[in-house]
Protein backbone atom coordinates (compact mmCIF):
# COMPACT_ATOMS: atom_id res chain seq x y z
CA UNK A 1 0.00 0.00 0.00
CA UNK A 2 2.68 2.61 0.82
CA UNK A 3 4.22 1.81 -2.59
CA UNK A 4 1.00 2.39 -4.50
CA UNK A 5 1.53 6.09 -5.08
CA UNK A 6 5.16 5.87 -6.30
CA UNK A 7 4.26 3.02 -8.66
CA UNK A 8 1.35 4.95 -10.12
CA UNK A 9 3.54 8.03 -10.55
CA UNK A 10 6.22 6.07 -12.39
CA UNK A 11 3.60 4.45 -14.59
CA UNK A 12 2.17 7.84 -15.43
CA UNK A 13 5.64 9.18 -16.10
CA UNK A 14 6.36 6.29 -18.49
CA UNK A 15 3.07 6.78 -20.33
CA UNK A 16 3.68 10.52 -20.59
CA UNK A 17 7.12 9.87 -22.05
CA UNK A 18 5.76 7.31 -24.54
CA UNK A 19 3.01 9.68 -25.68
CA UNK A 20 5.66 12.33 -26.30
CA UNK A 21 4.26 14.70 -23.64
CA UNK A 22 7.69 15.12 -22.12
CA UNK A 23 10.74 16.08 -24.12
CA UNK A 24 13.27 13.26 -23.47
CA UNK A 25 16.08 15.81 -23.44
CA UNK A 26 14.49 17.39 -20.35
CA UNK A 27 13.30 14.26 -18.56
CA UNK A 28 14.02 10.73 -19.80
CA UNK A 29 11.43 7.98 -19.41
CA UNK A 30 11.78 5.58 -16.45
CA UNK A 31 12.58 2.81 -18.91
CA UNK A 32 15.51 4.79 -20.31
CA UNK A 33 16.77 5.50 -16.81
CA UNK A 34 16.61 1.79 -16.15
CA UNK A 35 18.48 1.09 -19.39
CA UNK A 36 21.18 3.55 -18.33
CA UNK A 37 21.32 1.75 -15.01
CA UNK A 38 21.88 -1.62 -16.71
CA UNK A 39 24.43 -0.18 -19.14
CA UNK A 40 26.52 1.49 -16.40
CA UNK A 41 26.17 -1.53 -14.17
CA UNK A 42 27.47 -3.84 -16.86
CA UNK A 43 30.45 -1.70 -17.83
CA UNK A 44 31.32 -1.38 -14.14
CA UNK A 45 31.24 2.41 -14.14
CA UNK A 46 28.33 2.67 -11.71
CA UNK A 47 29.72 0.37 -9.06
CA UNK A 48 33.15 1.93 -9.32
CA UNK A 49 31.72 5.40 -8.76
CA UNK A 50 29.50 4.27 -5.90
CA UNK A 51 32.51 2.64 -4.29
CA UNK A 52 34.56 5.82 -4.58
CA UNK A 53 31.75 7.99 -3.20
CA UNK A 54 30.98 5.65 -0.30
CA UNK A 55 34.67 5.40 0.52
CA UNK A 56 34.96 9.17 0.80
CA UNK A 57 31.77 9.45 2.80
CA UNK A 58 32.79 6.66 5.17
CA UNK A 59 36.32 7.88 5.77
CA UNK A 60 35.21 11.48 6.28
CA UNK A 61 32.48 10.39 8.64
CA UNK A 62 34.85 8.21 10.64
CA UNK A 63 37.46 10.94 11.05
CA UNK A 64 34.95 13.73 11.72
CA UNK A 65 32.93 11.52 14.05
CA UNK A 66 35.99 10.60 16.10
CA UNK A 67 37.07 14.21 16.41
CA UNK A 68 33.57 15.34 17.40
CA UNK A 69 33.13 12.53 19.91
CA UNK A 70 36.53 13.11 21.50
CA UNK A 71 36.02 16.87 21.74
CA UNK A 72 32.54 16.35 23.20
CA UNK A 73 33.80 13.89 25.78
CA UNK A 74 36.69 15.98 27.00
CA UNK A 75 34.88 19.33 27.06
CA UNK A 76 31.94 17.81 28.93
CA UNK A 77 34.27 16.20 31.46
CA UNK A 78 36.73 18.95 32.26
CA UNK A 79 35.31 22.36 33.01
CA UNK A 80 38.67 23.89 32.13
CA UNK A 81 38.60 22.51 28.60
CA UNK A 82 35.03 23.66 28.17
CA UNK A 83 36.07 27.21 29.03
CA UNK A 84 39.05 26.93 26.74
CA UNK A 85 37.39 25.34 23.71
CA UNK A 86 33.65 25.76 23.72
CA UNK A 87 33.40 29.39 22.61
CA UNK A 88 35.78 28.77 19.73
CA UNK A 89 33.97 25.64 18.65
CA UNK A 90 30.59 27.36 18.83
CA UNK A 91 31.95 30.12 16.59
CA UNK A 92 33.51 27.79 14.07
CA UNK A 93 30.45 25.58 13.88
CA UNK A 94 28.27 28.41 12.55
CA UNK A 95 30.38 28.57 9.37
CA UNK A 96 28.74 26.37 6.73
CA UNK A 97 31.38 23.82 5.80
CA UNK A 98 30.70 24.36 2.09
CA UNK A 99 31.78 27.99 2.42
CA UNK A 100 35.29 26.56 2.58
CA UNK A 101 34.97 25.00 -0.87
CA UNK A 102 36.90 27.63 -2.85
CA UNK A 103 39.71 27.65 -0.29
CA UNK A 104 39.77 23.88 -0.12
CA UNK A 105 40.16 23.61 -3.88
CA UNK A 106 43.20 25.88 -3.65
CA UNK A 107 44.63 23.93 -0.71
CA UNK A 108 43.99 20.40 -1.87
CA UNK A 109 43.06 20.64 -5.56
CA UNK A 110 40.22 18.36 -6.60
CA UNK A 111 41.72 15.17 -5.19
CA UNK A 112 40.53 12.94 -2.39
CA UNK A 113 41.75 15.15 0.44
CA UNK A 114 39.49 18.04 -0.50
CA UNK A 115 36.30 15.99 -0.28
CA UNK A 116 37.30 14.22 2.88
CA UNK A 117 38.31 17.46 4.54
CA UNK A 118 34.93 19.03 3.76
CA UNK A 119 33.04 16.03 5.08
CA UNK A 120 35.13 16.02 8.26
CA UNK A 121 34.29 19.70 8.76
CA UNK A 122 30.60 19.02 8.29
CA UNK A 123 30.37 15.90 10.44
CA UNK A 124 32.47 17.00 13.42
CA UNK A 125 30.17 19.65 14.84
CA UNK A 126 26.81 17.89 15.03
CA UNK A 127 28.51 15.02 16.82
CA UNK A 128 30.47 17.34 19.11
CA UNK A 129 27.40 19.34 20.12
CA UNK A 130 25.23 16.31 20.77
CA UNK A 131 27.91 14.42 22.68
CA UNK A 132 28.55 17.42 24.90
CA UNK A 133 24.86 18.03 25.46
CA UNK A 134 24.18 14.33 26.08
CA UNK A 135 26.83 14.03 28.76
CA UNK A 136 25.83 17.26 30.47
CA UNK A 137 22.20 16.26 30.62
CA UNK A 138 22.76 12.93 32.39
CA UNK A 139 20.66 12.99 35.57
CA UNK A 140 22.88 14.09 38.48
CA UNK A 141 20.75 12.02 40.84
CA UNK A 142 21.79 8.90 38.97
CA UNK A 143 25.43 9.90 39.23
CA UNK A 144 25.26 10.42 42.98
CA UNK A 145 23.38 7.14 43.33
CA UNK A 146 26.11 5.36 41.39
CA UNK A 147 28.75 6.87 43.67
CA UNK A 148 26.92 5.65 46.76
CA UNK A 149 26.70 2.21 45.17
CA UNK A 150 30.46 2.00 44.89
CA UNK A 151 31.10 2.71 41.19
CA UNK A 152 34.56 4.07 40.47
CA UNK A 153 35.21 6.66 37.77
CA UNK A 154 35.59 4.16 34.97
CA UNK A 155 32.50 2.17 35.94
CA UNK A 156 30.57 5.42 36.29
CA UNK A 157 31.38 6.25 32.67
CA UNK A 158 30.61 2.81 31.41
CA UNK A 159 27.36 2.20 33.23
CA UNK A 160 25.90 5.66 33.75
CA UNK A 161 27.37 8.54 31.75
CA UNK A 162 27.90 7.00 28.32
CA UNK A 163 24.61 5.10 28.17
CA UNK A 164 22.86 8.21 29.42
CA UNK A 165 24.46 10.33 26.70
CA UNK A 166 23.95 7.78 23.93
CA UNK A 167 20.47 8.88 22.77
CA UNK A 168 21.81 12.36 22.18
CA UNK A 169 25.00 11.08 20.52
CA UNK A 170 22.96 9.00 18.09
CA UNK A 171 20.84 12.02 17.21
CA UNK A 172 24.14 13.67 16.30
CA UNK A 173 25.13 10.66 14.20
CA UNK A 174 21.89 10.75 12.25
CA UNK A 175 22.10 14.44 11.67
CA UNK A 176 25.69 14.27 10.51
CA UNK A 177 24.89 11.45 8.09
CA UNK A 178 22.64 13.92 6.32
CA UNK A 179 25.36 16.56 6.29
CA UNK A 180 27.80 13.94 5.02
CA UNK A 181 25.78 13.13 1.88
CA UNK A 182 24.99 16.72 1.11
CA UNK A 183 28.62 17.76 1.38
CA UNK A 184 29.72 14.85 -0.75
CA UNK A 185 27.21 15.54 -3.51
CA UNK A 186 28.14 19.18 -3.78
CA UNK A 187 31.88 18.62 -3.52
CA UNK A 188 31.79 15.89 -6.14
CA UNK A 189 29.59 17.89 -8.46
CA UNK A 190 31.81 20.94 -8.32
CA UNK A 191 35.24 19.46 -8.10
CA UNK A 192 35.97 15.81 -8.73
CA UNK A 193 37.38 13.36 -11.22
CA UNK A 194 35.46 10.33 -10.00
CA UNK A 195 32.43 9.43 -7.92
CA UNK A 196 28.69 9.74 -8.37
CA UNK A 197 28.70 13.52 -8.47
CA UNK A 198 31.35 13.46 -11.17
CA UNK A 199 29.23 10.99 -13.12
CA UNK A 200 26.34 13.44 -13.04
CA UNK A 201 28.45 16.42 -14.07
CA UNK A 202 29.95 14.42 -16.88
CA UNK A 203 26.51 13.36 -18.04
CA UNK A 204 25.38 16.97 -18.09
CA UNK A 205 28.12 17.86 -20.55
CA UNK A 206 26.94 15.12 -22.86
CA UNK A 207 23.24 15.86 -22.23
CA UNK A 208 22.68 12.34 -20.86
CA UNK A 209 19.64 13.14 -18.75
CA UNK A 210 19.07 9.44 -18.09
CA UNK A 211 22.41 9.17 -16.27
CA UNK A 212 21.69 12.35 -14.32
CA UNK A 213 18.35 11.03 -13.09
CA UNK A 214 20.00 7.72 -12.30
CA UNK A 215 22.62 9.49 -10.15
CA UNK A 216 19.92 11.28 -8.20
CA UNK A 217 18.17 7.98 -7.57
CA UNK A 218 21.44 6.45 -6.39
CA UNK A 219 21.88 9.28 -3.89
CA UNK A 220 18.37 8.71 -2.61
CA UNK A 221 19.11 5.02 -2.23
CA UNK A 222 22.39 5.58 -0.39
CA UNK A 223 20.81 8.20 1.85
CA UNK A 224 18.05 5.78 2.73
CA UNK A 225 20.63 3.10 3.42
CA UNK A 226 22.49 5.36 5.85
CA UNK A 227 19.22 6.12 7.59
CA UNK A 228 18.42 2.42 7.90
CA UNK A 229 21.82 1.84 9.50
CA UNK A 230 21.27 4.71 11.94
CA UNK A 231 17.86 3.36 12.86
CA UNK A 232 19.28 -0.11 13.39
CA UNK A 233 21.89 1.37 15.73
CA UNK A 234 19.16 3.10 17.71
CA UNK A 235 17.08 -0.03 17.92
CA UNK A 236 20.07 -2.00 19.12
CA UNK A 237 21.46 0.48 21.66
CA UNK A 238 18.36 2.36 22.75
CA UNK A 239 16.03 -0.59 23.19
CA UNK A 240 15.28 0.75 26.66
CA UNK A 241 13.76 3.98 25.34
CA UNK A 242 9.97 4.00 25.13
CA UNK A 243 10.16 5.36 21.56
CA UNK A 244 12.04 2.27 20.42
CA UNK A 245 9.73 -0.18 22.11
CA UNK A 246 8.57 -2.79 19.68
CA UNK B 1 35.61 -7.23 54.08
CA UNK B 2 33.38 -10.14 53.22
CA UNK B 3 30.52 -9.16 50.98
CA UNK B 4 29.12 -12.61 50.38
CA UNK B 5 25.41 -12.67 49.91
CA UNK B 6 23.32 -14.51 52.48
CA UNK B 7 25.88 -13.58 55.08
CA UNK B 8 24.55 -10.21 56.18
CA UNK B 9 27.02 -10.05 59.03
CA UNK B 10 24.65 -8.03 61.19
CA UNK B 11 24.31 -4.32 61.50
CA UNK B 12 26.71 -1.52 62.14
CA UNK B 13 26.86 0.52 65.30
CA UNK B 14 26.49 4.20 64.47
CA UNK B 15 27.44 7.17 66.56
CA UNK B 16 26.99 10.80 65.55
CA UNK B 17 28.81 13.30 67.73
CA UNK B 18 28.21 17.05 67.66
CA UNK B 19 27.51 17.26 63.93
CA UNK B 20 27.60 20.77 62.52
CA UNK B 21 26.94 21.54 58.88
CA UNK B 22 26.55 24.94 57.26
CA UNK B 23 25.66 25.81 53.70
CA UNK B 24 26.90 29.36 53.37
CA UNK B 25 25.22 31.35 56.15
CA UNK B 26 22.59 28.72 56.62
CA UNK B 27 23.32 26.45 59.59
CA UNK B 28 21.53 23.19 58.88
CA UNK B 29 22.91 20.98 61.64
CA UNK B 30 23.90 22.56 64.95
CA UNK B 31 25.54 19.97 67.11
CA UNK B 32 23.43 16.94 66.32
CA UNK B 33 24.23 13.69 68.10
CA UNK B 34 22.75 10.23 68.66
CA UNK B 35 23.74 6.62 69.05
CA UNK B 36 22.38 3.68 67.16
CA UNK B 37 22.88 0.12 68.33
CA UNK B 38 23.80 -2.57 65.81
CA UNK B 39 20.66 -3.79 64.08
CA UNK B 40 18.46 -1.04 65.45
CA UNK B 41 15.76 0.59 63.33
CA UNK B 42 15.46 4.32 63.92
CA UNK B 43 13.08 6.78 62.29
CA UNK B 44 13.83 10.49 61.97
CA UNK B 45 10.93 12.89 61.74
CA UNK B 46 10.87 16.66 61.52
CA UNK B 47 9.73 19.59 59.44
CA UNK B 48 10.85 20.02 55.85
CA UNK B 49 14.27 21.59 55.79
CA UNK B 50 15.18 20.49 59.30
CA UNK B 51 18.32 18.80 58.01
CA UNK B 52 17.15 15.20 57.66
CA UNK B 53 18.57 14.73 54.20
CA UNK B 54 21.81 16.48 55.17
CA UNK B 55 22.13 14.03 58.06
CA UNK B 56 21.79 11.09 55.66
CA UNK B 57 24.41 12.55 53.35
CA UNK B 58 26.86 12.85 56.25
CA UNK B 59 26.14 9.31 57.44
CA UNK B 60 26.67 7.98 53.91
CA UNK B 61 29.93 9.87 53.58
CA UNK B 62 28.70 11.84 50.56
CA UNK B 63 29.65 14.99 52.47
CA UNK B 64 31.83 15.76 55.46
CA UNK B 65 30.54 17.63 58.53
CA UNK B 66 32.02 21.04 59.34
CA UNK B 67 32.40 19.94 62.95
CA UNK B 68 31.84 16.73 64.86
CA UNK B 69 32.06 13.27 63.42
CA UNK B 70 30.28 10.13 62.44
CA UNK B 71 31.57 6.83 63.78
CA UNK B 72 30.48 3.58 62.19
CA UNK B 73 31.57 0.55 64.22
CA UNK B 74 34.01 2.89 65.93
CA UNK B 75 35.62 3.98 62.66
CA UNK B 76 35.36 7.65 61.69
CA UNK B 77 33.46 8.07 58.46
CA UNK B 78 35.39 10.21 56.02
CA UNK B 79 34.28 8.92 52.64
CA UNK B 80 31.80 6.68 50.89
CA UNK B 81 31.90 3.19 52.30
CA UNK B 82 30.85 -0.23 51.03
CA UNK B 83 29.00 -1.06 54.24
CA UNK B 84 26.44 1.71 53.74
CA UNK B 85 23.76 2.06 51.08
CA UNK B 86 21.01 4.62 50.51
CA UNK B 87 17.50 4.09 49.24
CA UNK B 88 16.36 7.35 47.74
CA UNK B 89 12.96 8.94 47.51
CA UNK B 90 13.00 8.35 43.76
CA UNK B 91 13.94 4.86 42.63
CA UNK B 92 16.96 6.11 40.63
CA UNK B 93 17.03 2.97 38.50
CA UNK B 94 19.15 3.18 35.35
CA UNK B 95 16.60 3.09 32.51
CA UNK B 96 19.14 1.50 30.14
CA UNK B 97 19.80 -1.53 32.32
CA UNK B 98 17.55 -4.52 32.80
CA UNK B 99 16.04 -5.05 36.24
CA UNK B 100 18.73 -7.61 37.02
CA UNK B 101 21.45 -5.31 35.72
CA UNK B 102 20.17 -2.55 37.99
CA UNK B 103 20.19 -4.77 41.05
CA UNK B 104 23.70 -5.92 40.21
CA UNK B 105 25.03 -2.37 39.79
CA UNK B 106 28.41 -1.94 41.46
CA UNK B 107 28.70 -5.58 42.52
CA UNK B 108 31.40 -6.61 40.08
CA UNK B 109 32.49 -10.15 39.46
CA UNK B 110 29.73 -12.71 39.12
CA UNK B 111 26.92 -10.41 40.13
CA UNK B 112 24.10 -12.39 38.55
CA UNK B 113 23.43 -14.95 41.25
CA UNK B 114 23.74 -12.38 44.05
CA UNK B 115 21.45 -9.94 42.26
CA UNK B 116 18.98 -12.68 41.44
CA UNK B 117 18.68 -13.72 45.05
CA UNK B 118 18.05 -10.15 46.17
CA UNK B 119 15.47 -9.74 43.41
CA UNK B 120 13.69 -12.90 44.51
CA UNK B 121 13.73 -11.57 48.07
CA UNK B 122 11.58 -8.63 47.00
CA UNK B 123 9.35 -10.89 44.92
CA UNK B 124 10.35 -9.69 41.47
CA UNK B 125 12.51 -12.58 40.24
CA UNK B 126 10.31 -13.10 37.21
CA UNK B 127 10.85 -9.55 35.96
CA UNK B 128 14.65 -9.79 35.85
CA UNK B 129 14.94 -9.25 32.08
CA UNK B 130 12.48 -6.36 31.83
CA UNK B 131 13.26 -2.67 31.47
CA UNK B 132 12.58 -0.49 34.52
CA UNK B 133 10.03 1.62 32.64
CA UNK B 134 7.70 -1.38 32.39
CA UNK B 135 7.33 -1.59 36.19
CA UNK B 136 4.93 0.30 38.45
CA UNK B 137 6.22 2.83 40.97
CA UNK B 138 5.95 0.37 43.83
CA UNK B 139 7.75 -2.35 41.90
CA UNK B 140 10.50 0.06 40.98
CA UNK B 141 11.06 0.90 44.64
CA UNK B 142 11.21 -2.81 45.38
CA UNK B 143 13.92 -3.16 42.76
CA UNK B 144 15.75 -0.24 44.40
CA UNK B 145 15.47 -2.07 47.72
CA UNK B 146 16.87 -5.24 46.15
CA UNK B 147 19.74 -3.21 44.72
CA UNK B 148 20.58 -1.97 48.21
CA UNK B 149 20.28 -5.44 49.72
CA UNK B 150 22.50 -7.04 47.10
CA UNK B 151 25.40 -5.16 48.65
CA UNK B 152 24.69 -6.70 52.06
CA UNK B 153 24.80 -3.30 53.75
CA UNK B 154 25.46 -3.04 57.45
CA UNK B 155 23.77 0.34 57.50
CA UNK B 156 20.80 1.11 55.27
CA UNK B 157 19.73 4.73 54.97
CA UNK B 158 16.16 5.21 53.78
CA UNK B 159 15.44 8.71 52.47
CA UNK B 160 11.63 8.73 52.37
CA UNK B 161 11.62 5.84 49.90
CA UNK B 162 7.89 5.28 50.34
CA UNK B 163 6.89 8.93 50.17
CA UNK B 164 5.69 8.82 46.59
CA UNK B 165 3.76 5.55 46.77
CA UNK B 166 0.00 5.22 47.05
CA UNK B 167 -1.41 4.15 50.45
CA UNK B 168 -1.84 0.44 49.74
CA UNK B 169 1.50 0.00 47.99
CA UNK B 170 3.11 1.89 50.85
CA UNK B 171 1.76 -0.56 53.43
CA UNK B 172 3.01 -3.49 51.33
CA UNK B 173 6.40 -1.86 51.03
CA UNK B 174 6.57 -1.19 54.77
CA UNK B 175 6.02 -4.83 55.64
CA UNK B 176 8.59 -5.83 53.03
CA UNK B 177 11.16 -3.47 54.52
CA UNK B 178 10.38 -4.78 58.00
CA UNK B 179 10.69 -8.43 56.95
CA UNK B 180 13.98 -7.86 55.13
CA UNK B 181 15.36 -5.80 58.01
CA UNK B 182 14.62 -8.68 60.39
CA UNK B 183 16.09 -11.28 58.00
CA UNK B 184 19.21 -9.31 57.21
CA UNK B 185 19.89 -7.64 60.52
CA UNK B 186 21.24 -4.38 59.10
CA UNK B 187 21.00 -1.15 61.05
CA UNK B 188 18.33 1.06 59.49
CA UNK B 189 17.75 4.79 59.58
CA UNK B 190 14.51 5.95 58.01
CA UNK B 191 13.75 9.56 57.21
CA UNK B 192 10.01 10.03 56.83
CA UNK B 193 7.15 12.52 56.92
CA UNK B 194 4.69 9.80 57.73
CA UNK B 195 4.35 9.39 61.51
CA UNK B 196 2.38 6.15 61.22
CA UNK B 197 5.15 4.74 59.03
CA UNK B 198 7.77 5.71 61.60
CA UNK B 199 5.86 3.95 64.38
CA UNK B 200 5.10 0.90 62.23
CA UNK B 201 8.75 0.29 61.47
CA UNK B 202 11.06 1.85 64.03
CA UNK B 203 12.44 0.78 67.39
CA UNK B 204 13.01 4.44 68.07
CA UNK B 205 11.69 7.71 66.71
CA UNK B 206 13.71 10.89 67.03
CA UNK B 207 12.62 14.42 66.26
CA UNK B 208 14.97 16.77 64.47
CA UNK B 209 14.42 20.42 65.26
CA UNK B 210 16.68 23.36 64.55
CA UNK B 211 19.53 21.08 63.62
CA UNK B 212 19.41 19.09 66.85
CA UNK B 213 17.70 16.02 68.24
CA UNK B 214 15.00 17.30 70.57
CA UNK B 215 12.94 14.16 71.22
CA UNK B 216 13.82 10.50 71.39
CA UNK B 217 11.00 8.00 71.83
CA UNK B 218 11.32 4.25 72.16
CA UNK B 219 8.58 2.21 70.50
CA UNK B 220 8.12 -1.05 72.39
CA UNK B 221 5.14 -2.43 70.52
CA UNK B 222 5.38 -6.07 69.40
CA UNK B 223 6.01 -6.70 65.70
CA UNK B 224 4.39 -6.82 63.22
CA UNK B 225 2.58 -3.83 64.61
CA UNK B 226 -1.17 -3.54 64.74
CA UNK B 227 -2.81 -0.16 64.54
CA UNK B 228 -4.39 -0.48 67.99
CA UNK B 229 -4.85 1.92 70.88
CA UNK B 230 -1.23 1.80 72.01
CA UNK B 231 -0.18 2.55 68.45
CA UNK B 232 -2.59 5.46 68.20
CA UNK B 233 -1.34 6.92 71.49
CA UNK B 234 2.27 6.91 70.29
CA UNK B 235 1.22 8.29 66.96
CA UNK B 236 -0.57 11.22 68.55
CA UNK B 237 2.40 11.86 70.82
CA UNK B 238 4.78 12.14 67.88
CA UNK B 239 2.26 14.21 65.91
CA UNK B 240 2.01 16.57 68.86
CA UNK B 241 5.77 17.12 68.80
CA UNK B 242 5.61 18.07 65.18
CA UNK B 243 2.50 20.20 65.51
CA UNK B 244 4.01 22.07 68.43
CA UNK B 245 6.85 23.00 66.10
CA UNK B 246 4.34 24.60 63.79
CA UNK B 247 2.43 26.30 66.62
CA UNK B 248 4.70 29.29 66.51
CA UNK B 249 4.02 29.83 62.83
CA UNK B 250 0.26 29.52 62.76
Amino acid sequence: MPWLLPILLILYWQIAANMGWINPRILPSPLNVFKAFVRLLLNGELLENIKVSCGRAGLGFLIGGSIGLTLGLITATWRFLETLLDTTLQMVRTIPNLALLPLVIIWFGIGEKAKIFLIVCGVTFPIYLNTFHGIRSVDLNLISMARVYGLDRLALWRHVILPGALPSILVGVRFSLGVMWMTLIIAETIAASSGLGYMATNAREMMQTDVMVLTILMYALLGKLADVVARALEKRFLAWCPVNAA
Amino acid sequence: MDKGFGDPGGGAEVKAVGLVKNYGDNAVLKGLGFELKAGEFMAVVGRSGCGKTTLLRLLAGLEAPDQGRVLVNGEPRTDLNDDTRIMFQEDRLLPWKSILGNVGLGLGGDYQSVAMKALEDVGLGLRKGDWPRTLSGGQRQRVALARALAHSPKLLLLDEPMGALDALTRIEMQSLVERLWRDWGFTALLVTHDVAEAITLADRVILLENGRVTQDLRIDLPRPRQRDIAFAKLESEVLNWILSLYAGFI
